[in-house]
């Protein structure tokens, strides 16, 4: 089993030299790093620094030029358990969701990988199937049309998709982009639970790095090589975030009395990726609330 | 017993509508889920070029227009994950340059005649015992496809990266759709013709999208009118002596007409809401 194996490495994933570029642009240089089990880790950085890059190479959906990306100990270009990863990626344009398709559907289809080929659903399936739909608290949409359901609603059946294959590290890439800032906070709780109670390993891309400071337990900068690494209060410092951001980015601190440690927004930030899933701009102002004294 | 059975013609093209009928809307949704719809009648147009090579060669045209499909289906699948954005031209460049090759291939065939008008647009009167069979084996391969890896093609279809990150083998699987496009549009070309095959495979998938309220209902749904479509646009065509391709897609327009009077669901209030 690739599980126990991993218990003794002491880490899930191993990033060795890795570096990426498209097109002669070198998008990732040189990046090292390794997660260990259980770790809820952000990886934040500016567009165009290669997160989700970084993201798809972790997952194997991209070959690397050099380096390696070993999960549980077996590279992921080659024959690693895949079944112990999962994926939610940022938005599925490719789909046509206005295809009718239930929530039940789409979560069992995540199954799938786990069942190999010319196998029906047997019990197991239906129980992991239903636990994945009660943790994601999409249960009581269970029989309504994808299509028919709110930007949250949609995400969290895709973290249930996600979930139906038992899966010990979960990546997402941008969550919460077009989701509401309540509906977001209720969602980097949820996943916060999920990686408390189901020991799950999160690996998650956000550009919200008030998001990331509040919740993760470490953290990863990404500026085409690894700018910091570690727990979120030693790095989510104005230094690290102009070092990371460059000048384009103006930070606003919230020294609100509530708030224990200060909150940092950005201000600025434009989201490519949103603009093109056709989600119109209005969303953006919601992303990123400024409250300004 | 009717009239129309007493041909064998007829028959024939009963048992091989009812298997076009079944499988090319279960292959048409596969291919609207992933706005790939065009796909159907690229591969038509690219069949025609097969037909061609069939009557150079002279080898019975439904052979090779289902080996032509199928190379270029598998060339237009690897352009399309090559490159992201070819997905859409590297259809317009088979359609038409398919289409440009074909006619003079045909010309140099001398095949400009009725017989070639029989593949465009489909002619029951001229389907032979061999035809029949080769659709009814052809169809049977392809149904038996579909039925094993139905669960690896709908995750495929729905999310392919995810499908490749959970470790699938998602170009098998995206390649086995395709090749199974390319055997349908070969088989069905003789009953509907090249230039309506497409109409078959997404126009019954669109009506069906409109009334299904599950993914597999919307298929059973799809089958179901596609069904309806051919049986009774075989009767039709037969009773009024009209052609069969443009009889059964009329039929399934008028379905899906039909189904604009269905009051959609209502969206606007359930997709406002929050988590």
């Amino acid at each position: 089993m690739g599980s126990s194996n991993c218990q003794q490495l002491g880490h899930i994933i191993e990033v060795n030299d890795l570096s990426y570029s498209i097109n002669g642009n070198t998008v990732i240089e040189d990046v090292s790093f390794q997660v260990h089990p259980g770790e809820y880790l952000g990886l934040i950085g500016p567009n165009g620094g290669g997160k989700t890059t970084l993201l798809k190479l972790m997952l194997g959906l991209l070959k690397p030029d050099r380096g390696t990306v070993k999960i549980c100990g077996h590279n992921v270009r080659k024959k690693a358990d895949k079944s112990v990863v999962d994926y939610v990626p940022q938005r599925a344009t490719q789909t046509d969701f206005n295809f009718p398709a239930t929530v039940e559907e789409i979560v069992t289809s995540g199954r799938t990988p786990r069942l190999g080929w010319f196998r029906r659903l047997g019990g197991a399936d239906h129980i992991a199937i239903e636990k994945a739909m009660e943790i994601a608290d999409v249960i009581h949409l269970k029989k309504r049309l994808i299509q028919n359901l709110s930007g949250g609603e949609r995400q969290r059946v895709f973290i249930a998709r996600a979930l139906a294959c038992e899966p010990k590290i979960l990546f997402l890439d941008e969550p919460t982009s077009g989701v509401d800032v309540a509906s977001q906070n209720r969602f980097y709780q949820f996943l916060s639970d999920l990686n408390k109670k189901l020991k799950l390993t999160i690996v998650f891309v956000s550009h919200d790095i008030d998001a990331v400071s509040n919740q993760v337990s470490c953290v990863l900068c990404l500026n085409k090589k690894l700018v910091c690494h570690g727990p979120p209060r030693d790095y989510i410092k104005e230094e690290f975030l102009k070092k990371l951001y460059g000048t384009q980015v103006k930070f606003v601190m919230h020294g609100e009395a509530e708030h224990q440690h200060e909150h940092l927004h950005e201000l600025h930030h434009e989201h490519p990726e949103v603009a093109s899933t056709g989600i119109p701009p209005e969303n953006e102002t919601g992303l990123t609330p400024h409250h300004h004294a | 017993m009717l009239e129309i059975f007493q041909y064998d013609f007829m028959v024939r093209s009963f048992i091989a509508g009812l298997i076009i009928a079944i499988i090319a809307p279960i292959i048409g949704s596969f291919l609207v889920i992933r706005r790939f719809s065009l796909l159907s009648d690229t591969l038509a147009h690219v069949s025609l070029v097969g037909v061609a090579v069939g009557f150079l060669a002279n080898i019975n045209p439904l052979i090779t227009a289902t080996a032509v499909s199928i190379l270029a289906a598998l060339g237009m699948e690897k352009l399309r994950t090559q490159n992201k954005t070819l997905g859409e031209t590297s259809l317009a460049l088979f359609l038409s340059g398919s289409l440009a090759i074909a006619t003079v291939l045909i010309g140099l065939a001398k095949g400009f005649n009725t017989n070639l008008l029989s593949y465009l647009f489909g002619s029951i009167a001229t389907i032979s015992l061999e035809d029949t069979v080769y659709m009814a084996v052809a169809g049977a391969v392809a149904l038996v496809i579909i039925i094993i890896f139905y669960k690896e093609f709908l995750l495929v279809s729905f999310d392919e990266e995810l499908a490749t990150a959970q470790g699938l083998n998602a170009r098998l699987f995206n390649n086995l759709i395709v090749i199974i496009a390319a055997i349908v549009i070969a088989v069905a070309m003789r009953i509907v013709g090249i230039l309506l095959v497409g109409a078959l495979m997404v126009i019954p998938v669109i009506t069906a999208t409109r009334l299904g309220r599950s993914f597999k209902g919307t298929l059973l749904i799809s089958i179901g009118l596609s069904v309806f479509a051919v049986i009774t646009g075989l009767f039709v065509s037969f009773y009024l002596d009209l052609a069969s391709g443009g009889t059964i897609v009329v039929i399934s327009l008028l379905l899906f007409m039909a189904s604009l009077l269905y009051k959609p669901r209502v969206r606007l209030l359930t997709s406002n809401k929050g988590i």
